[in-house]
Formats: C-alpha cells, structure tokens, sequence
C-alpha cells in the first residue's frame, strides 16, 4: 500500500517536473523576447532617467524627474491627456456597452448595424485623417451644415473645442471594437439567470445592474484598460490632423516625449517615461481593485 | 534539490519511439527560437568597427600621381587604358595667324607660331611656311602678312605608359574636318580598345550652314591598328532626324557601335552600317553601359505615375535576337557617372565622392573606393577608367605658377593597409559637402603622417521627403556616442548639442594654444556666439546682415522697433516701398519675421512674444502686400534712386568687409543709419558665418588632435585673405588696416607708377556705381570714420542667424488662415503664441 502510494507520488512528482520543464522550456523564447525588447529596455530608461546625458553618465539623482515636472509643456500634456482621458474613456466604455445592449435586443438590421460600427476599424488613419480635416476644417462640412443654422463658423482643430473634435475621432474609431467585446460578453452571460429573474419579475434594469453588469465587470475592466491604453494612442490622430506643435488643447504627452526625442533629449524623455508608467501602473491598480471588489464574486 | 533528486531518481527512460522525436523537435525549434533572438544582441561596434567608426579595410585605394608632360594641354575629353598604354585625347592649346573674319577666334595675341603643323576648325596651316595646307572654309579672306596670332584650340590624341611616362602624340590622328560650306565644331566623343589590339575612336561634328537655315551632327569611327596607325575612317550611318540627338554612345567589345538617340536605339557595326535598331519610350531618360560580361545595358529613368516616384530599370540588349532580353532588373541607387564593369561588379557608378561597384543580379551596391580617403578629388578629375581593382583617373588643376592648367595622371591601386604607415582617423561629419573642405582633407593627408583625416557626409542621407534626414542621422549617431570626431556645425543645431553636452568646448583650447586665443576671436562676433560663456565652434569668416536708410527718414539710432518703422514710413511718399520695389508677402514675412524669429522668443525663460500688439501689427502690416508681385509693365529703378527720392524706406545689405561698408556710403550723397530690421530689442542685425565651422564631439578619443586639425582654420594664416571679415581678430585688424591705408599703383619692376605730374598712382580698392549721375566711384582707401561706423555695426550685433524650423513652421503653419481672411490677427497671434509656448517650453 506504501508502496504504491510512494510510486504513485514519485510519478506524479515526475509528471509535474516534465511539465514545469516543459513549459519553462516552451515560454523561454518569449520570456526572453519579453526580457529583451520589454525589461532590458525600461532597465536602460530607467538608467538613462538618472544620469546627466549618453555621454557623460553622471548619476543626477531626480533632477531629470524634477525637470520634467516643472516643465510648462509637460504640464500642459499632462493636463491635456488626463482631460481627454477622464471624457472619452468613460464615453468610450459607456456608449460601447449601450450599442451592444442595443444590438443584443431584437432590433432590425442588426448585422448591418455591427458592420457600420466595426467599419471605422478597417480604413487606415492616414485617410480617415484626411476625411476628418474635411470634416473640421474652417471652410468645412461641419461648419456648413451649422451655418444652415446660423451658427458662426468655428476654427475646430486651432481653438478651444479642439479637444470635442478628437473625443469624437477617438470614440468613431474604438466604440465598434468594444462593443464586440462587450456583446460577446454579454452572451457568455448564462441565460438561465436572466430567464429566472425575469420569472421573478425582475426589471430590465434590475436584471441590467444585477446580473449582467456583475458578469460584465471583467469586460468592462478590459475595456477600460484597452480604452485607456488607446487614448494614450490618440497623439497618431492629433498629430496628423495638426503636426507637431498643435493648438495648446490637443498637445498630448506623446507630443512632449516625440519632440523631446526629436531634439535628443533622452534624459527627460526618459523621465517622461518613468512617470508615465507609473501613472498607468496606478490607474490599472485602482482599475482591478475595483473590479476585485465588484466583480469577484461573479468570478467565484 | 528536490528537483534535482527527482532527475536523479528517475527510472530509465522506456523508449516512446514518436513522444521522443516529437521532443526532440520541439527542443530543436525552441532552441532556433531563441537562437534567432540572440541575433538581435550584436556586438558594440558590430558593422561599424570599434566605437562606430569606419572599419579599416584589409585592402584600400592609395593613389600615385603623374604629371602629365603634354604642352599647352588644357584638358582631357576622353581616355582609355588597353593592355600596358593610357590613351588619351586631350584639347591642346596652339596660335594661329589671325584670319579677321573667320569665326571663332578668341583673343589676339602676339605670340610665336607653334612648332608643329595643327589643324583647327576650319584652318590647317603648315608652322612654318604659315600657308594653309587646306581651304579655309569659315568665309573670309586669310591675311598671310597679319601681324597677330590667335588662341585656337585643337584636339589631339596620345599614348602613354600606364604610369603616365613615356607620353607620346598619335600622329596618325587627325580631327574630322568640316564639310565643304559649313561651319561649327568637331568632337572626339571616345576612345574603344579592340581586344585583337588597336583601338577605335568615335568623333563627332556638329556643323551649320552660314546662315543656319540647317544643322545637323555626323560621326565618324576611326579604326587604329596595334602600331597606332590609322586604317581607316567612316562615316556613321545617318539617322537622326533635323531634331534629334544622341543622348549618349559606346562602342562594345565586338565593336558594335549603340547610339543612343531621341526615341531610338541604333546598334551598327564596326563600319558604320545599322544592324538593327530598337525602340524606346519617348519619354524615357536612358544612359548607356557596359557591363563586366559584356552586354550593352541601358539604365532607363522613368516615372511611375501610380506610384508616384522615379523608377530606374536596367534593360540588357540582346544582339542576337536584337530586341531587349526579357527580363529587366529594378535598380534602387541614385547614380551620378557609370563605367563600365568588369569580372568583379556589373557595372561601376559615382556618387557624391564614393565609388560603388553594382551587381545586377542581387540588386546591391557596393562601395568601392572612397575618392577622398584614397586622396583624389574627384572635382577636379575629367576623366576616369576603371577595370578589375585598377582605376586610373586624369585630373587638371590651375597652376598659379605657370597660370595653366595642369594636368595629373593618377594611378589608384589597391595596396594592403597594413603595409601603408599607421595613422589615427579623425571623422569629420558635414550636413554637406564643400569642396574647399574636399581639397583641404586631401592635402592634409598627402602631408600629415599622424592624421588621415575622412569625411562622413550625412548629406547623402536626405531623401526627397525628408531633407533634414541627414541631420537627425547625424545628430542620433552623435547622442548614441557613435558619432564623427569632428563636425561641421554650418547647418547643425549647436545649441541643443551644446545643452545635451555633446560638444567640447573649443574655449579650453583656444586657451591652452601657444598662437590662439579666445580674446584672438573678433569680441562682437564671440560674444554673440558663446553659450554660456564658451565657445563650441571654430569660425573663420562672417559678414553682418542689417539693413540702411537715409538718416533723415529712419532717424540716426542704429536699431529700432516696429512702431519706429512705421512712424518713419509716414515721413515717406504715398505708395512708397519697404525693402524693395517688387516686394510681396512672403518676402516680408521672410525678411521681417522668419528672419526675425529669435527677437520673439526668451529661450532662457521661455516667455515668447508673439501675441503683443507689436506683432500683430507686423501680421496686418505683411497682409497688405500682394502674395505675388505683378511684373507687367514693370520698370527697374536701382534702390538708389528709390530711397533717394523717398520712395523705399531701407535697403538690405550684407556687409562683408569694411571696403564693402565705404562702397554703400560712397554711393550716397546723404547721410545712412544701418538699422537693421525692426526689433523689440532694436538689434536688428544678425552675423551670418560661412563654412568651416567646427565643432569637437565628447565621443572624440583623440579631441586633441582633432583640434590640432581645426585649429588651422582659426589662424590668421588661414583667415588672412578672405574677402569677408576674418573672425581671427589679428587678420581682421590686418584687413581694416590695409583698407584704411592709400598703396599705389606699380611696374612689373615694383617700381611706381607715376603720373602726368609726376604723382604715384593710388590703386583702387572698391568701385561704387552711383545710378544717379551713372558714373563710377573710385574708392581707394577706407577713413577712421568708415572704421568707427563698422565697429559700431558690430557692436551692435548680438546673434548668430540659427534657423528654427519648429519655429518656422508653426508661424508658417498658422498665417495661412489669417491671409486667407479666415482668422484675425489677434486670434493668429495667440495660436502662434500657443503654439510656440509649447516648443519654447520644450527647449527650457
């Protein structure tokens, strides 16, 4: 009986180190990739941060840290990227989650209406920009259809509703892609529930708040990890609608770090690195504790 | 240890056949895996050599020259290497008896009559007996008894040893005379060894009749046999039209002749005769080559219109089915010169100062030869060959000695480096290139037995849609410490180098020089280009840019602001200009503000001006001129005349040496103030320094041989005779003093020339025009005051013109709306001042 029991852990001993093995032996190449182009190079901008310049590496402490964040344009891009930031992603999550609630109900045109919404995805952005500059321009369609109704022209890109411009660009370009995640969400939502609440007699909304969203809070965590990390991306739209010094609305974080790179300074792009990270780091912590604290128990 | 004792314990391994290989395989495919991302983890200085600079060759080009002992050579249009002999058709300078109307006669001259019997167009004269050996067919009447002789120029071939001794005419050669009632010009167009032995030459003649009511060009091939005699000549089968030409020709090794021309390619034979021809796109550019196996190849130029872009073709002739082959081969390389190939390359191409040796099959290009590093100056050489590792190239010089051209036949042989004696290299990188600092690198390392001196230009790396691509290149490779050791900082951002603390400070070395010194350096022109109290570029020459006006209308103050400028404007006629009569938007918003852009801008605090009422006013001000100046019916007026009259408000000038300075004022009879442009601060001149701007990087090893080689071009010895202030403030007070002192005229003898009194002669230093009276000014020497009013010029003077083109762009950028009535000045302003807050912070 010992025996066996012995024999049957010493195999299972050795099943488990094959496996450990083999799957060390299996994500080795990607660890590595991961340690060479991930780690290894936040190691050398973590480095680069500290000291005075690539060529004389005098270590400075936090001066470049300092320097960053007394810098007016630094200031400007953060204050410009948190705004953005703190309008669209919510816009970004909320409105995707009411078009997949929408066309998860029995509505007519429902495909058709999931390719309208996916089709932004498909153009690529050098010409969406172009169609957008159209758009926006002082002498352009959006001022033509308000000036049938008497409203003045307004400059959009180079005054202050800058930033109404690229909030409506980034949600035409993100809503359709989360609102697949959040449609395949909600259909991986098990019907039993909803059928027995509605048994119950409980309200759409009820069922909405109390079931659905509590099996969509990891979704929605998704989402909105995706929508920020994508509104951190939005600098590739602004940059081609207005280059590299915009009006002081739409000058973003990725315009200081792009033209601090363009004029060598690698110490206080670094800098602007780190304290970007950081900054995302926090987000997302707060992000899943959130979600831990909303949503754990749909996971259980 | 838990681990480890499982390993140990474990039970033999029952063999599982398939289980195993499929193991096995994986393993394999992990290990490739990780394998193929080791690749990415090179060596520091992989492709570069050490420290990213040039990798030193096992083999390199060193160039042997020879003077070419020909007489009165001025040049050589043509030349060939076959077997152990340089071929070489040269122009050859020669008098002739002046025919009075014959055409093409340059200047009379009183010299002796050549020795030998020439022949030039139109005209062949026996030396001796002066009597024409054939009619003269330029019209006119020849004058045996004429008193002068004049300059012609023939054509005439030699042969010499491959190390360039031994020279010898061809006799048996003779250019292709005119035809009979014609007028124009003959042309050896080349030189084709036969590999049986002999050689052939193509000529050409372009010819008119006298009234040139018809034109055309003939050619002609002459066969030479193996002794250099001249077999026989024919005349090429005519096919070109009244206006078509030949783009270019070669003769191939079976000595079909392929000409080039308008829509066509002829391809005859060694006689003249057309074997067959083949088409080509009319709009096609194609030039000719012969590569190393044999074929003839045509590098057609095109432009893809769906693409957008210019696409090279290379297409080979195929003389037997005597159409183009099939295939043809993209090739992505700008050339410049082709040669043909050889048993290594396919065919051999210039550009910029390398030679590339291309390989048609793989598509690549491979440098060759480095003309600087071998020595050459490829600006001075008209004629090269090339053939298996052997170039020998022809370079003519002027002479101050003998005041002639002169002529070198330069062997490059590839020799072993390790044999040649060891130098340090020292980089220098140039954002372009400068022929002055070509030749300078050349003779430094004929002569320097430390130092091989090697110039990078970034230059080559601009592209069509990126013109500054050169300069981030640079700039990268010098922030990454892989940088040149040396560069010239002419177009470079030297102050945001300065700020990254990738310069050495040339200060600390003026200081330590035993001649040099930063005091040595012209004060105004230093001051305004220290950084933080140091300088970080060498300078060798400047001249001021500021603008005059007569002191009456802009007041006797140098420097004033905008609303100075206006309220002086007022003072002037209705409908008066600015800068210039044909004036129009874009040049005073150039002249006036893109020029200007520093005075709106405090990079120290990175406060900027650009929303004051200042320039707004300066915006409505540029508004009101036309976008572009309507040229009909227009009428030159010299600027003279237009301020004179108070019609122009200011002048712009570059004020380039104190002669320069007493020129402008002499022209005038009223008083000048040099204001310079409107400025806040009222320093509205700027210096402007040429080349030879020098900068030390921190990744130099060496930086104090790197500035033993800079320094050359802070000396006075360097900066002495330039026509532009020396920056050297020894050669500068050199300069102002010898403007400022009367010397006199002399004889050949030294001695002075007198005058009908019995006076010396002042020579004259500058001539003025005064477009009032039409009459010239004869300026011979500068005053004290002239000197006081220059130095005061200087003074005030406090910047170096740097161009910013962020800054530029965000100005040119946002007008656009207010010009086109779509945005106020006032809202154009503030965007500006938005925008340019951001990149000033930036900078900060």
């Amino acid at each position: 009986m010992s025996m066996n029991k012995n024999k049957k852990e010493y195999t299972k001993g050795k099943s488990r180190l094959r496996d450990f093995l083999t799957g060390t032996a299996f994500l080795f190449p990607s660890a590595l990739g991961v340690l060479l182009f991930f780690v290894l190079p936040f190691g050398v901008v973590m480095y680069y941060s500290i000291i005075r310049s690539p060529l004389n590496a005098e270590f400075v402490g936090l001066k470049n840290y300092i320097d960053v964040l007394n810098n007016g344009s630094f200031q400007i891009a953060m204050k410009n990227t948190g705004t953005f930031s703190i309008v669209a992603v919510p816009l970004a999550v909320t409105l995707a989650l009411v078009l997949a609630l929408v066309l998860e109900s029995r509505i007519p045109m429902k495909s058709l209406l999931r390719t309208f919404f996916l089709s932004p995805m498909m153009v690529p952005v050098a010409s969406v920009i172009l169609v957008w500059q159209v758009l926006f321009h002082y002498n352009g369609v959006v001022n033509g259809f308000l000036g049938v109704f008497g409203v003045e022209a307004i400059d959009w890109l180079y005054s202050d509703k800058c930033q109404i411009v690229v909030v409506l660009l980034y949600l035409w370009k993100n809503l359709g892609y989360n609102m697949i995640l959040f449609m395949a969400s909600l259909n991986n939502i098990p019907r039993s529930l909803i059928e027995a609440a509605e048994v119950e007699g409980a309200s759409p909304l009820h069922i909405f708040f109390h079931i659905k969203l509590r099996y969509l809070s990891p979704t929605v965590l998704f989402v909105t990890i995706l929508s920020l990390i994508n509104s951190f991306k939005v600098f590739r739209e602004v940059y081609l609608l207005t280059g590299n010094y915009p009006y002081e609305g739409l000058y973003m974080l990725q315009h200081y770090m792009n033209n601090i790179f363009k004029a060598l300074d690698y110490q206080r792009l670094s800098a602007a690195a780190v304290i970007l990270a950081l900054i995302m780091v926090v987000i997302i912590a707060l992000l899943f504790l959130i979600e831990d604290k909303f949503g754990k128990d749909v996971e259980q | 240890m838990i681990l480890w004792a499982a390993i140990v314990k474990k039970p033999p391994m029952k063999s599982q056949g398939g289980t195993t290989m499929k193991k096995f395989l994986a393993l394999i495919l992990t290990l490739c895996l990780t394998a193929a991302l080791l690749t990415g983890c090179g060596s520091t200085g992989s492709e570069n050599g050490d420290n990213g600079k040039p990798k030193e060759p096992t083999f390199v080009y060193t160039a042997d020259y020879t003077p070419l002992e020909i007489e009165n050579l001025n040049y050589v249009m043509s030349a060939a290497v076959a077997g152990d002999y340089v071929y070489m058709a040269g122009e050859v300078e020669v008098q002739v008896p002046y025919n009075p109307d014959g055409e093409g006669n340059g200047d009379v001259v009183p010299l002796p009559m050549p020795r030998e019997k020439v022949a030039v167009t139109g005209i062949a004269v026996e030396a001796e007996t002066m009597a024409p050996t054939v009619e003269v067919t330029t019209g006119g009447s020849y004058d045996p008894e004429a008193p002068d002789y004049v300059t012609e120029w023939v054509t005439k071939l030699y042969k010499a040893n491959k190390d360039g001794s031994n020279v010898k005419e061809i006799e048996s050669y003779e250019p292709i005379p005119m035809p009979e009632d014609k007028q124009g010009f003959s042309n050896l167009a080349g030189i084709y060894p036969k590999a049986e032995g002999g050689f052939m030459v193509l000529n050409m003649v372009s010819w008119n009749n006298m009234d040139y009511t018809e034109w055309g060009t003939d050619y002609y091939i002459q066969h030479f046999d193996a002794n250099d005699n001249l077999v026989e000549t024919n005349k090429l089968a005519d096919v070109l039209g009244q206006d078509e030409y030949v783009n270019n020709m070669l003769v191939d090794k079976a000595g079909n002749i392929i000409m080039n021309c308008t829509e066509k390619l002829f391809v005859m034979t060694p006689d003249g005769q057309v074997k067959f021809e083949v088409e080509r796109a009319n709009d096609d550019w194609a030039e000719m080559v012969l590569l190393g196996d044999g074929n003839v190849a045509a590098i057609v130029y095109s432009y893809d219109e769906v693409a957008e872009k210019q696409v090279i073709t290379l297409k080979i002739l195929d003389m037997t089915a005597q159409t183009w082959q099939e295939t043809s081969y993209t090739v992505d390389v700008f050339t410049e010169q082709l040669y043909p190939g050889d048993s290594k390359y396919d065919f051999y191409y210039t550009y910029s100062n390398t030679l590339f040796g291309y390989d048609v099959e793989t598509g690549t290009a491979t440098e060759v030869l480095n003309f600087i590093e071998a020595g050459v100056d490829k600006n001075y050489m008209n004629y090269m060959t090339i053939g298996d590792g052997e170039i020998v190239g022809i370079e003519f010089r002027w002479d101050e000695e003998t005041g002639r051209q002169k002529g070198n036949l330069i062997n490059m042989t590839l020799v072993d480096a390790s044999t040649l004696p060891e130098r340090k290299t020292l980089t220098i990188g140039v954002a372009y290139e400068d022929y002055e600092l070509n030749d300078f690198v050349i003779q430094f390392n004929r002569t320097n037995t430390e130092y091989k001196l090697s110039i990078k230009n970034y230059g080559a790396y601009n592209t069509h849609s990126d013109s500054e691509a050169g300069i981030t290149k640079l700039s990268t490779e010098v922030i990454a410490g892989n940088g040149p050791d040396i560069l010239e900082t002419s177009w470079l951002p030297v102050e945001q180098y300065v700020s990254k603390g990738l310069l050495v400070p040339i200060s600390d070395y003026l200081d330590k020089d035993p001649e040099l010194s930063v005091q040595g350096v012209v004060e105004p022109l230093r001051k305004a280009m220290e950084i933080d109290g140091k300088l970080y570029q060498t300078v060798s020459r400047f001249n001021v840019k500021t603008t005059y006006g007569l002191s009456k209308v802009v007041g006797t103050e140098m420097g004033w602001t905008f609303r100075d400028m206006m309220e002086a404007r007022q003072m002037l006629q209705e409908g008066a200009y600015t800068l210039m009569d044909s004036e129009t938007r874009s040049y005073i918003m150039s002249e006036m503000v893109y020029g200007n852009l520093d005075h709106f801008v405090n990079w120290q605090t990175g406060e900027c001006s650009f929303d004051t009422p200042e320039f707004v006013n300066i915006l409505n001000f540029a508004k009101d001129f036309p976008t572009e100046f309507d040229w009909t019916d227009y009428e030159y007026v010299s600027q003279q005349q237009l301020l004179t009259e108070g019609r122009l408000l200011m002048v712009e000038s570059y004020v380039s040496n104190l002669m320069n300075l007493v020129g402008i004022r002499a022209t005038y009879d009223e008083d000048l103030t040099f204001v310079g442009m409107p400025s806040e601060d009222g320093y509205g001149a700027y210096f402007q320094t040429g080349y030879f701007n020098f900068s030390i990087t921190e990744n130099c090893d060496d930086p104090d041989g790197a500035w033993s080689v800079i320094r050359h071009f802070m000396t006075q010895e360097f900066q002495e005779n330039s026509w532009q202030f020396p920056a050297n403030a020894a050669a500068f007070e050199k300069q102002m003093q010898e403007a400022m002192t009367v010397t006199y005229q002399t004889d050949e003898n030294g001695e002075f020339i007198l005058d009908e009194n019995g006076e010396k002669i002042p020579e004259v230093k500058e001539w003025a025009w005064n477009e009032l009276t039409g009459e010239s000014i004869e300026i011979t020497c500068a005053t004290q005051e002239d000197a006081d009013l220059l130095m005061e010029i200087l003074n005030n003077t406090t910047r170096v013109y740097t161009q910013n083109s962020s800054l530029y762009e965000i100005v040119e950028d946002s007008v656009g709306a207010f010009f086109a009535g779509q945005r106020s000045a006032e809202d154009t302003a503030a965007l500006i001042q938005s925008r340019a807050k951001l990149h000033v912070n930036e900078q900060k």
